[in-house]
């Protein structure tokens, strides 16, 4: 039944335009539409008015939102925050890394791997290496030195001192083979645990003069740093 | 249209409002980059930016809701907005005078998107206006601010019951305004 009361009707047509009156109240509701012209204008106003001003409140929701993304601050680069303490940690681990590396990498000469398949071409066929250009004595010392670079590479350090300490004391080899025959010399004592005789040798390359065997320097710095850590390592 | 997309345009044309504020804060964050750098490379201000992004998604806003747009395979919804950011930029420099300009500039090409004027918004805010201060102020505390009667009887210094009665008064204001008819005078 159609309500009396002005505010209960209002309320009626919300409740109609909302959807929640019962099927019954529905059709008395509508039959007031068509029955009263002024109920029908007023159902209308109220319905046109919900809309609009739902619409507004949607379109300030959007005018709000819009304004408060312009206002907010750019978002700060995220940087890697490192504390105090997390920073000493990261330093304590590079330094231990560099440490590590230095202490057991092996002194990689240049041209160790090519000697080695030299030595085995030598093996192989001793006809090429002691042609005719070469005198005995050349002959000799490419034997002793290839030698050794085998014993070196098979983990022989020991049979590769013998030979190379013997090469070191020849006085007519050209700057090259002398520092090269030094420079595995220094490395078959580091891998025979011999920091005394290697850190003398290496002193006698730093009095060479100019560099003519092909070292990097990564590798004298591991040359520089396994010397003194076997010395510590003996002392300890 | 990318599945981004769809939610976004789903969202804009909800009736929810923290659906409506979650899709416009995420179609401002995509777009006011370019559209900022496009005002300040063709003769406008940080301001005309401000002001040209807040006009740009509110009318994309209405045309999403009103049907105007009609999302395709094809194009993207930033592509739309941008067409109707160029549109009303065109006209910002045309009404300040600066055709010659203009015609320099390669990208401002007017391009035959839909209206941008969410002509049916203006409607609807001028009738809202021509309503009186004490009706636009209630109205806005049930519909923007969603507040319950007894929340705006107390800060309309009236009962829950009168303010009620004076909130369908106003509408019904509203509603006749809107419709173009004769009111009876009960605001």
């Amino acid at each position: 039944m159609r309500p009396t009361n002005q505010l209960e009707q209002w309320e009626w047509i919300e409740a109609y335009h909302r959807g929640t009156l019962s099927a019954d109240e529905r059709l008395i509701f509508e039959q007031e539409l068509k029955r009263d012209p002024d109920f029908s204008r007023e159902c209308a106003q109220l319905l046109a008015a919900d809309k609009a001003l739902r619409e507004l409140a949607l379109a300030e929701t959007v005018r709000n939102a819009v304004r408060s993304e312009l206002a907010a601050p750019p978002k700060p680069i995220q940087r890697l925050r490192l504390g105090r303490g997390r920073l000493a940690s990261v330093l304590v681990a590079c330094v231990l890394l560099v440490i590590g590396y230095l202490t057991f990498s092996r002194v990689d000469l240049e041209s160790y791997r090519q000697d080695v398949t030299l030595t085995q071409r030598y093996r192989e066929s001793e006809d090429d290496i002691a042609g005719p250009d070469l005198t005995p004595q050349q002959r000799t010392f490419y034997r002793e030195f290839f030698d050794a670079q085998a014993y070196l590479a098979n983990g022989q350090p020991q049979l590769a001192i013998a030979n190379l300490e013997k090469l070191a004391r020849v006085d007519n080899l050209r700057p090259y083979f002398k520092q090269a025959v030094q420079w595995h010399l220094l490395n078959a004592y580091l891998l025979n645990r011999q920091p005394d005789n290697a850190d003398a040798t290496f002193q006698l390359l730093d009095q060479s003069g100019q560099s003519v065997y092909p070292i990097s320097t990564s590798d004298r710095w591991k040359v520089w740093w396994q010397i003194r850590w076997q010395k510590l390592g003996r002392s300890a | 249209m990318s599945s981004a997309d769809q939610t976004l345009y789903e969202a804009m044309c909800s009736d929810d409002q923290r659906r409506v504020e979650w899709a416009t804060h995420q179609l401002t964050h995509r777009v006011k980059a370019v559209i900022r750098r496009h005002v300040l490379d063709n003769s406008g201000s940080e301001e005309d930016a401000a002001d040209l992004i807040q006009e740009t998604v509110l009318a994309v806003w209405a045309q999403l809701r009103s049907g105007q747009y009609q999302p395709r395979a094809e194009a993207t919804l930033d592509a739309y907005l941008y067409g109707v950011m160029r549109n009303k930029w065109l006209k910002v420099l045309k009404s300040r005078s600066r055709v010659g300009m203009i015609s320099r500039l390669d990208d401002l090409t007017e391009e035959p998107t839909a209206e941008d004027e969410p002509e049916r918004l203006t409607q609807l805010q001028q009738a809202f206006s021509q309503l009186g201060e004490t009706c636009r102020e209630l109205l806005q505390l049930f519909y923007w601010d969603d507040l319950s009667f007894d929340e705006i009887a107390h800060r309309v210094n009236a009962s829950a019951k009168a303010a009620k009665v004076r909130k369908y008064r106003c509408m019904l204001h509203l509603g006749a305004l809107l419709r173009g008819e004769k009111q009876d005078g009960n605001e």
